[in-house]
């Protein structure tokens, strides 16, 4: 077991426009202020899956591959919060190797000193390519 | 109005394939600040790119009036990719979304939902996601 670099990102609502037009997601909550506040949220915030996709690139990041993910999943504890000035997302890992030999990266993601994702893991490929 | 429990078994399949086009996974990929990945393993495709079909198969199928989630009220609760083998630049794969389990707790409805996207027979992956449907209090 052993604790894998923190990586971090700059979270802008520049970013949250590019991943809607890129996922097809341009549900107004992650773009326009007014409308994220009359449905009840603090602000504007993030995709759950940008986050989860960003988990993703810390883990590639992590292992040096681009191609290795096998197995990905979390849930989605609570938003990412992304004021007009942005924010920043932090991710953490845990890489474990179990007894089969199969490696597993435990992933914990924090933005504004809050957990955002729980029970995020990934399983890598073995395989080389 | 309550999600329909009937709806267990439910599939719903995507009338178009979904090609993993080069174009597409070059601008997901950026937003995905991967830098490093999109110019060396430009073959590369993120491990969350078929989202950009799930979520749409998911939304088809709650917005399908027998089913009964309004849309409005819904929150992603989790999500998992199982890859079988990689996506490949210019795999074209049959989608097929199945409802796995409506369940309750308190005001909440939880939808257990489930993609298959098919290259002919072959599995290549899962996208496996819980949809929340929050309750009105």
């Amino acid at each position: 077991m052993r604790s894998l670099a923190p990586i971090s990102f700059v979270i802008t609502r520049e970013m949250l426009v590019e991943y809607a037009h890129a996922s097809g997601d341009q549900n107004p909550i992650h773009q326009n202020e007014e409308f994220a506040k009359a449905v009840g949220l603090p602000n504007v915030i993030a995709h759950g899956m940008l986050t989860m996709g960003l988990a993703a690139s810390a883990v590639e990041q992590w292992i040096g591959r681009c191609d290795g993910i096998r197995e990905f999943g979390t849930r989605f504890s609570k938003p990412v919060i992304v004021p007009a000035e942005g924010t920043t997302l932090t991710f953490e890992g845990i890489e474990v190797t179990q007894a089969s030999g199969q490696r597993i990266i435990e992933v914990t993601a924090t933005s504004g000193g809050i957990e955002v994702l729980s029970g995020c893991r990934a399983v890598i490929d073995e395989r080389s390519n | 109005m309550p999600v329909n429990p009937d709806v267990v078994g439910r599939e719903f399949l995507a009338p178009e394939p979904f090609v993993v086009n080069a174009d597409r996974v070059r601008l997901f990929s950026d937003a995905l600040y991967r830098p490093e990945c999109g110019q060396r393993h430009e073959h590369s495709v993120p491990a969350t790119f078929p989202i950009t079909a799930s979520l749409q198969a998911m939304e088809s199928l709650a917005l399908d009036p027998e089913v009964g989630m309004d849309w409005s009220r819904v929150v992603h609760g989790d999500q998992t990719f199982e890859y079988f083998r990689p996506l490949a630049i210019g795999m074209s794969l049959m989608v097929r979304t199945v409802v796995e389990s409506v369940k309750s707790v308190g005001l909440n409805e939880y939808v257990g939902v489930r993609t298959f996207f098919n290259d002919g027979d072959d599995v290549v992956l899962t996208a496996s996601a819980t949809i929340v449907v929050r309750g009105v209090q």
